[in-house]
C-alpha cells in the first residue's frame, strides 16, 4: 500500500507524544490511540496566503483525545512496529443500496466527516465503522479499501467503555477466511463510548471553518478556507520498545567506531600500496639499490639466468639452451671451425645478445662452486659448456643456477650483482617498503650533520658508538703484536689473490669494482688455450697473507649481508602485532 | 655434488695444509658430512697457543648453503658462545657464498679471533661488556685466561 500522501501531513508533536506513551509490549497491536485537529489547506485556494501545510490546532481551542488502553487490535497485517497507523478519520460511504448503510445509520451522527468532506487531495485516512454485522464490516472495509485508509476503527454500538472483546471471540466472526490478506490494512477496535466521542468530534469538524466549534477564533490564525479535521495517530508501539534505546546508541558508537576503524585501515593500505608502488618506480629507475641497501635479498629468477651467455669452454661458441640439449653435431662441428680459427674472435654462428658481446674465454680454469676444472674444447674432446655471468666470471650452469636462483644474486667470486640493472622483484611488501624507509631516513640524518657522515659505514649506516669502539679495539689489538703490522700497500691485485689454487676466494666487495676490469684485462692479455694456471692464482707470501686475511676478516665483519626482511619480521613479531599491522599497515611507522 | 667437491676441498688441504689449522679430517671414515678441525690459536694475541676443536657441519646443499662450524672447545670471544660454541659471523650465515671453502672459511674463524671481535653483536656478553667499555687489558688478561685454562695441551 503505497504512501500517497506528501510526507509534511503528519502533524508535529504528534510523534512526541506517543513516545512518551510507548509501553514495552513487542506485539504490533495498537498501545494508544490519539486524535488531534489539524487545518489543512484547501487545495482549491492553495498559494495566496495560504501556508501549504497542514498544522495541528492548539489543543486549547481545538478537539483532543487520547486513549491508551481500550484497544482491541483485530488485524496487523500493513502495520508495523514503530510505524504508527496515522490519518485523517472519516466514516467511508457505502456502496448504493447496501443494506448496512440503513442498519449503521442509527449509530453514525448526521453530518459526521465523510469522504466528500475530506480535502480533494490523497492524504491519509483512517476509516472508522459501527460493526453491526460481519458482513457489514467487511463492506465498510471493502469501501475502505477502495480508498486506500491506512486503517480501520471498528466499534461495537452502544454505550459501553469496556476494552472490545478479544480478537478470537465470535463477535468478530466474519464469513470470509482471507479478509485480513486481502484489506491489507490494519483493523482496530475501540470501546463505544470511546467511538461515540470520536463521531461526535468527526460530526463537529466536518464543515467548514467557522462552524466547526472555536471556529471564529480558529479564523483569525488560519485562513477561514482551510479545512478542519481529525486526524487519528494510532500507536502501534515504538520501535524503542523491541530494542531499548541504550543498545541503540551503544550500536550506533560501535558502528562509528567499526566505520573509522575500516576507514583508517583502507586508508592505511591505499597508502602503503602507494609506497610500494613508488619504491618499485625507484628501484627500476635505479635509484634504489635493495641489495646494496641491505633491504632485501634478492635472488635470480630463471628467466633472466637463460639470457645469461651460454658458451663452450675455450672456443666461446655460444650455446642457446635448445642447441645444448638435442645439437650435439653442430657442437664438434663449431668446435671443428674453432680450433681453425681459434683466437679471441667469435665465431660467425649466430651469438646469444648483440655483436658487442665477446666471451672472455679461460679467464678462469676452474668452477668455484664445484671446484672442477673446465675443459677446453680441443679437436676430439668437448668443452665444458659455461655460463658467464655479468662480472665475467665463468661457472657451471648446473652450479651457478642452483645458487643464484635459491640463495642470492652476487656472483659468487666477486659480489657484483648478476641483476640488470634496475632490476625489481616481483613482489615488493610493506617490510621493504618500511626498511627502505629507514635507510633513507639515517641517511639523511647523516647528511644533516657533517660529523656524523664521516663515520658511516659501506650500509650507509652510521657507525654506532660500539662500532667506533671496535675500530679501536682492533688498533689495541694489533698494538699488543708487534711486528706483526706491514704491507699497508696490499694491493687491490693482491688481493684478489686466491689462499689455494683450487679454493678461490673472493676478493671483498669493496674493492669489485677495481678488480672486475682487471679480470678482464687479465683474461685478454692472456694466451686463450694456454691450460695452466692463470698468474693471478699464486699464493701470496706467507706474512702478507695474513695480514691479507685479517683485513678479509675485517672485511667480512663490516659487511652486514641483507636478509630478508619478511621473514625476519615474522620471526620476530607475536601474533596480534601482526594482525595489527595486516589491518593498519605501516602502523609502527 | 656437495661429497664431491667435499673430497676435493680435504685432497687440497692435504696437499697444502693451511697453517692456521692443525688438523682437519671427517669424524669418521664414512661421514662426509661432520669435520673435526683443530685450529691454533693466532699468534701475537690472547689466544695464542691455544689449541681448539671445532666441529663442522656440512648441509646437503652445500656449497650453495653455508657450513655449521662450532667450537667444541670453549673459546672466550665476544662472538663465540662460550657454552655452545656457536660463531656470530656472517659468512656463515648470510654472505656466505660458494666460492668460499671449509678450509678457508675455518681460516676465517681464525681472523675473527685476531681482530678482536665485534662487541656489537656480541654472544659472549661479559668479555663484550668489556670491550665496550675500553678495558682491553682486562678482556685481553680473561682470554689469556680461558686459552690457558681449557685449550691449551697440559
Amino acid at each position: 500500500m503505497a504512501p500517497l500522501v506528501p510526507p509534511h501531513t503528519r502533524p508535529h508533536g504528534a510523534g512526541d507524544t506517543n513516545s512518551t506513551n510507548a509501553n514495552n509490549t513487542r506485539s504490533k497491536g495498537a498501545q494508544s490511540l490519539q486524535v488531534i485537529t489539524l487545518s489543512i489547506p484547501n487545495p482549491e485556494w492553495q498559494g495566496i496566503g495560504s501556508s501549504g501545510d497542514a498544522q495541528r490546532i492548539n489543543a486549547s481551542i481545538s478537539f483532543n483525545y487520547l486513549t491508551s488502553f481500550d484497544i482491541r487490535t483485530l488485524s496487523t497485517v500493513g502495520a508495523s512496529n514503530g510505524n504508527d497507523v496515522t490519518g485523517l478519520l472519516y466514516v467511508p460511504d457505502l456502496d448504493e443500496g447496501d443494506p448496512c448503510t440503513n442498519s449503521s445509520a442509527q449509530y453514525l451522527p448526521q453530518n459526521v466527516t465523510r469522504q466528500a468532506n475530506l480535502p480533494n487531495q490523497d492524504y491519509q485516512q483512517i476509516a472508522i465503522a459501527p460493526w453491526t454485522s460481519g458482513d457489514c464490516a467487511l463492506s465498510y472495509m471493502k469501501a475502505g479499501r477502495a480508498r486506500l485508509i491506512q486503517g480501520i476503527l471498528f466499534f461495537i454500538p452502544g454505550n459501553t467503555s469496556a476494552t472490545p472483546p478479544d480478537e478470537s471471540d465470535p463477535v468478530w466472526d466474519v464469513n470470509e477466511t482471507r479478509w485480513k490478506q486481502e484489506n491489507g490494512f490494519p483493523v482496530y477496535a475501540i470501546p463505544g463510548q470511546n467511538a461515540q466521542i470520536l463521531l461526535e468530534a468527526s460530526a463537529a469538524y466536518s464543515g467548514n471553518m467557522t462552524d466547526v466549534p472555536f471556529g471564529h477564533q480558529l479564523t483569525e490564525y488560519y485562513d477561514s478556507r482551510d479545512y478542519v479535521r481529525l486526524y487519528v495517530d494510532i500507536d502501534t508501539g515504538s520501535s524503542g520498545s523491541t530494542l531499548p534505546s541504550l543498545w541503540v546508541f551503544l550500536l550506533v558508537v560501535l558502528g562509528i567506531l567499526l566505520a573509522i576503524i575500516g576507514l583508517t585501515s583502507l586508508s592505511m593500505h591505499l597508502l602503503q600500496r602507494r609506497r610500494r608502488q613508488n619504491l618499485r618506480r625507484r628501484v627500476a629507475s635505479g635509484e634504489v639499490d635493495l641489495e646494496a641497501l641491505g633491504i632485501k635479498r634478492l635472488t635470480v629468477p630463471q628467466e633472466l639466468l637463460d639470457t645469461m651467455p651460454l658458451y663452450t669452454y675455450g672456443t666461446g661458441a655460444p650455446v642457446t639452451q635448445q642447441s645444448q640439449k638435442s645439437a650435439s653435431v653442430q657442437e664438434e662441428k663449431l668446435d671443428g671451425t674453432k680450433s681453425t680459427t681459434l683466437p679471441a674472435s667469435p665465431p660467425a654462428a649466430t651469438l646469444l645478445r648483440s655483436s658487442s658481446y665477446r666471451p672472455s674465454p679461460l679467464s678462469q680454469p676452474t668452477c668455484a662452486i664445484c671446484l672442477d676444472d673446465f675443459v677446453a674444447a680441443s679437436p676430439g674432446t668437448e668443452g665444458t659448456t659455461v655460463r658467464e655471468l655479468p662480472c665475467h666470471h665463468l661457472f657451471h650452469p648446473e652450479c651457478c643456477d642452483t645458487f643464484l636462483r635459491d640463495s642470492s644474486s652476487l656472483c659468487p667470486m666477486c659480489k657484483r650483482t648478476v641483476l640488470p640493472k634496475g632490476y625489481c622483484p616481483k613482489t615488493i611488501t610493506n617490510a621493504m617498503v618500511r626498511r627502505e624507509r629507514m635507510v633513507r631516513q639515517v641517511r639523511e640524518r647523516v647528511s644533516d650533520d657533517p660529523d656524523a657522515a664521516r663515520e658511516v659505514d659501506e650500509n650507509g649506516l652510521p657507525l654506532s658508538r660500539a662500532a667506533r669502539i671496535r675500530v679501536r679495539t682492533f688498533s689495541g689489538f694489533s698494538q699488543l703484536r708487534p711486528g706483526r703490522r706491514i704491507s699497508e700497500q696490499v694491493s687491490s691485485g693482491q688481493q684478489m689473490q686466491q689462499l689455494s689454487s683450487t679454493a678461490p676466494i673472493p676478493p671483498v666487495p669493496t674493492t669489485a669494482d677495481s678488480t672486475a676490469p682487471l679480470t678482464q684485462s687479465n683474461s685478454i692479455s692472456q694466451a686463450p688455450l694456454s691450460t695452466g694456471p692463470p698468474p693471478q692464482v699464486q699464493p701470496p707470501a706467507t706474512a702478507s697473507r695474513r695480514e691479507w686475511a685479517r683485513q678479509r676478516a675485517v672485511d667480512m665483519l663490516g659487511e652486514r649481508a641483507p636478509a630478508d626482511p619478511d621473514a625476519e619480521e615474522t620471526r620476530t613479531t607475536s601474533t596480534w602485532r601482526k594482525a595489527v599491522r595486516g589491518m593498519f599497515p605501516g602502523f609502527r611507522r | 655434488m656437495a661429497s664431491k667437491r667435499l673430497i676435493k676441498e680435504l685432497d687440497a688441504y692435504n696437499k697444502d695444509p693451511s697453517p692456521a689449522l692443525k688438523a682437519l679430517e671427517p669424524k669418521s671414515e664414512d661421514d662426509l658430512f661432520h669435520w673435526v678441525a683443530v685450529l691454533r690459536g693466532p699468534e701475537g694475541t690472547a689466544y695464542e697457543g691455544g689449541r681448539f676443536t671445532l666441529t663442522i657441519t656440512l648441509p646437503s646443499t652445500y656449497p650453495n648453503t653455508p657450513p655449521e662450524i662450532r667450537f667444541q672447545t670453549p673459546i672466550c670471544h665476544p662472538n663465540v658462545n662460550f657454552k655452545t660454541g656457536e660463531i656470530c659471523l656472517d659468512l656463515l650465515k648470510t654472505s656466505w657464498t660458494p666460492a668460499y671453502g671449509v678450509v678457508s672459511t675455518l681460516e676465517a674463524v681464525q681472523q675473527l679471533l685476531s681482530a678482536g671481535g665485534e662487541p656489537d653483536s656480541p654472544l659472549n656478553i661479559d668479555l663484550a661488556r668489556l670491550l665496550r667499555e675500553g678495558d682491553l687489558v682486562g678482556a685481553e688478561g680473561l682470554v689469556r685466561f680461558y686459552t690457558r685454562m681449557l685449550a691449551m695441551p697440559r
